[in-house]
């Protein structure tokens, strides 16, 4: 008989701390992912400049395209399971200089996001809350930029006083707000499943009617005079459409930035990044559907599309929100609702400025960026310095995406993908450029065809993103190309590169050769 | 002067081998090894019949290797993560199955890992030597007789010692603050404190003095654990991860009053960074032996005391 496997005998050492599992990733990510952006965005802005996609499809599409990112990510934090995500892997690969830049320009681009989620709360929930209350008193908040600037702005610095207090209280904040967010997820989704067309065509037009606006027939009418032109779903269409649920399931592999403290990595990361993507998919696919069938696909783009422009005879804070808010009857739904929608878009907030402000703390220790950032506050514990630059530089996003025409909302996610480019690029290289570290990787040994699967994921990767660069590229809506937005992006790329090689200079002065951090050590 | 400091190896003979070749990649002048020498475990290899072993692993899970290569891979990686291997074959291992035996088996593969260390110090070139370690408080009380018997061989042990090497001294002090595992090296703050100040109460001036220091100071970035559950597994919420603090006030409070040059601490390896107490630097390189990296700190000092520093990671 053979004798049982023997364990192994593991010694009741410090540090042998079993950490997260694929539940708590999976947590992580899906609060980071933050459905109620995606909803908000893709419903207003999909719907209205893009008549041949379908939400539903789009999603879908998304979900395919964000797959592979996923995958090679998965492989990324399984192969390499240090936290710090991009600045970690594509240092190690490619080298410090160009790790920076990367990580510099990503870090940028979710600042900028920062800030539209601080605005999003006030302009995609809070406003539409209100206004379907009908409650004009609190309106002018809502309708000034001095007002919507006012909102923002406190909404930024409490999540800043939040993280600056200590992550007790921001976890506590954070419990709560999860909650929140599934309660109000699941109450919107009650409302669309349990109200007809024809019942939300007559609140809307109760509605219209009691607001001075245009009712759900003239509503169409006058979008189509204004040139709003309802088409049929294409698959391309649906294609050009992606861009927008693309962007919230980026957060289903932001556990990069926590791999040092995941278990078990190959499971638990491949539970939590899936797990979180294929949830909000199906979540945004689902709503797709259902909105159409609610709302109706011609009504929901000529709403938004008036709204866009601007037209007095719609609500300006027409979005799901609104709409959702304006088929129930009842109060305490409509607070569930926006009170969810609130809370997803609150979770991005946070959990960027701890991202990026862990990333500066890193970038310090690496000597690129000034020691003051790695200074810790003596009574929370909390890094100081990094936490103010990361909400100062949101404030300054705020100001600019508020005041100026100068950033399209998805100009700066070109910037992040480009990032993100680079960290794939990094993982097709991975395997031949540091052999003797992905030797000891647990997918070493994985090969189709001869080529490591980690170089193939990491192909796709590019593939799957690269798709929606090409499309963020060609679409001026979400982003484009115009010369502004090509200068800003590659300037940040630019100003990063250059700034590392002035410490480069100004450190080997010193005798500290900080282009070798990374360089691994031989040895026979 | 420059040096290099890297801590918590963990047995890893991956890392350590690393650590020695450290001198000429950095250039360095001397190596100051921190704590935490020992590996985490025991992985027995029983041969069974017909070329086939069946190697140890978690809970049910599938171990049977049935070609010499495949036990010679897992035998690397149990080396790299810092794991002691020890074959057996079927009747010897059946013999050895009581816990006394496994600590046995464990001294003897510790002593038998750190001789070889030793060995191939002695191999490093008469510049790089000798190197200056401090033990730490998962290293059981025998390991100094083990690595560095006396203060003459290429390992010198600088714990409760105070150690001069150039127109420098370095000071070295094991023991941690408690822990949740009842490590052989633990002690009370005020014992650590006391501890401390005897010691640099001997150097004349403490700003040409270089702490070699397991447990880092409390409270300054050098010392953030992952929170846990009562279970044992780390808490993880949505958003991140809670931290406590693990490090020394003693500690603290001594770096505060004398101001050494330099602090060089360990203990917890995933708070990798460094913090200024006044004029001291303190660093904590982290540690990441079981993925086969090394986590160090170059420090360049000259007649003034720190020029410059920079966290490596090869």
């Amino acid at each position: 008989m053979e004798p049982e496997s023997p364990e192994v005998f593991v010694r009741d050492a410090s540090g042998l701390v079993k950490a997260a599992g694929g539940l708590d990733v999976f947590i992580y990510n899906i609060g980071l992912i933050s459905v109620g952006i995606g909803l908000a965005f893709t419903h207003s802005f999909a719907a209205a400049f893009y008549p041949s996609g379908s939400i539903a499809w789009a999603s879908a599409i998304a979900v395919l395209l964000m797959l592979p990112v996923g995958l090679a990510m998965w492989y990324w934090s399984s192969s390499l399971p240090r936290s710090g995500g991009v600045y970690v892997y594509v240092s190690r690969t490619f080298g410090p200089s160009i790790g920076f830049a990367a990580s510099f320009v990503e870090c940028v681009s979710w600042l900028f996001y920062a800030a539209v989620a601080a605005d999003a709360i006030n302009s995609m929930a809070l406003a539409p809350a209100f206004e379907a209350l009908q409650t004009p008193q609190v309106n002018f908040l809502f309708e000034t930029s001095g007002g919507k600037f006012l909102i923002a702005t406190v909404i930024l610095w409490l999540c800043f006083a939040l993280l600056y207090s200590g992550m007790r209280r921001y976890f506590t904040v954070q419990k709560i707000m999860f909650t929140l967010a599934c309660v109000g997820t699941l109450s919107l989704l009650y409302v669309l499943v349990t109200t007809s067309a024809p019942e939300f065509r007559e609140a809307y037009n109760a509605f219209a009617s009691r607001a001075g606006y245009l009712n759900y027939r003239e509503t169409i009418e006058v979008a189509k005079q204004s040139g709003f032109r309802k088409t049929s779903a294409t698959l391309f269409g649906s294609l050009k459409t992606a861009v927008w649920p693309f962007l919230p399931l980026i957060g289903g592999a932001f556990s990069i930035a926590i791999g040092g403290e995941v278990r078990r990595a190959v499971r638990n990361q491949r539970v939590g990044i899936f797990g979180s993507i294929l949830l909000a998919g199906i979540l945004f696919i689902l709503f797709g559907f259902q909105s159409y069938d609610v709302f109706g696909r011609e009504f929901q783009g000529a709403v938004n599309f008036l709204a866009a422009q601007g037209h007095p005879d719609v609500s300006s804070h027409t979005n799901i929100v609104l709409l959702s808010l304006i088929g129930t009857k009842s109060a305490l739904l409509c607070w569930l609702i926006t009170a969810g929608f609130i809370a997803w878009m609150y979770f991005w907030i946070p959990g960027v400025l701890s991202y990026v402000s862990r990333a500066v703390l890193a970038w310090s220790f690496d000597r690129v960026a000034p020691e003051m950032f790695a200074h810790v506050n003596e009574k929370f514990h909390t890094p100081t310095y990094a936490l103010l630059f990361t909400a100062i530089v949101a404030q300054v996003f705020l100001v600019l995406y508020l005041f100026t025409e100068f950033f399209a909302t998805l100009v700066f996610i070109l910037g992040a993908a480009l990032a993100w480019l680079i960290a794939l690029a990094a993982g097709v290289a991975y395997p031949r450029l540091c052999p003797s570290l992905f030797q000891q990787s647990p997918h070493a040994g994985k090969r189709m065809l001869g080529v490591p699967m980690m170089t193939l994921a990491s192909t796709g990767g590019l593939v799957g993103l690269g798709t929606i660069v090409v499309l963020l590229w060609n679409d001026s809506v979400a982003a484009g190309h115009d010369l502004p937005s090509v200068i800003t992006i590659s300037g940040l790329f630019v100003v990063a590169v250059v700034c590392y090689q002035i410490v480069r200079v100004y450190r080997k002065r010193k005798g500290i050769a900080i282009e070798r951090a990374f360089d691994e050590i031989p040895i026979e | 002067m420059r040096l290099f400091f890297a801590t918590d190896l963990h047995g890893s003979n991956v890392a350590y081998k690393k650590f020695l070749a450290a001198c000429n990649f950095y250039e360095a002048d001397n190596l100051i090894l921190g704590g935490d020498v020992t590996g985490k475990g025991l992985l027995p290899i029983i041969e069974l019949s017909g070329e086939r072993w069946l190697i140890g692993g978690e809970k049910n899970s599938e171990s049977v290797l049935q070609e010499a290569r495949e036990v010679e891979r897992a035998r690397a990686e149990a080396y790299r993560k810092g794991f002691y291997v020890m074959a057996f074959d079927r009747e010897e291992w059946e013999r050895r199955s009581s816990q006394a035996d496994m600590d046995e088996l464990f001294r003897c593969a510790v002593e038998r890992g750190l001789r070889k260390w030793r060995e191939m110090s002695e191999d490093l070139p008469d510049a790089c030597l000798p190197i200056y370690w401090c033990p730490g408080n998962d290293d059981p009380l025998f390991v100094e007789d083990v690595l560095a018997p006396s203060q003459d061989g290429p390992i010198v042990n600088t714990d409760s010692s105070v150690v001069e090497f150039g127109s420098w001294w370095v000071i070295g002090l094991s023991c941690s603050t408690p822990t949740p595992w009842n490590t052989p090296r633990e002690c009370t703050e005020d014992v650590i404190y006391e501890k401390l100040v005897g010691l640099l109460d001997r150097v004349q001036k403490s700003n040409r003095t270089i702490l070699n220091v397991h447990v880092p100071p409390k409270g300054v970035g050098l010392d953030r654990a992952p929170a846990l559950k009562e279970n044992g597994t780390v808490k993880l919420e949505p958003g991140g991860s809670p931290e406590t603090l693990a490090g020394s006030y003693a500690v603290r409070e001594v770096v505060e009053e004398y101001q050494p040059a330099l602090g060089l601490f360990g203990h917890l390896h995933g708070s990798r960074g460094f913090a200024r107490i006044g004029k001291t630097l303190c660093v904590n390189p982290g540690s990441e032996v079981e993925r086969g990296i090394l986590n160090g700190c170059v420090v360049e000092l000259n007649e003034q005391g720190v020029v410059d520093f920079q966290l490596t990671s090869g």
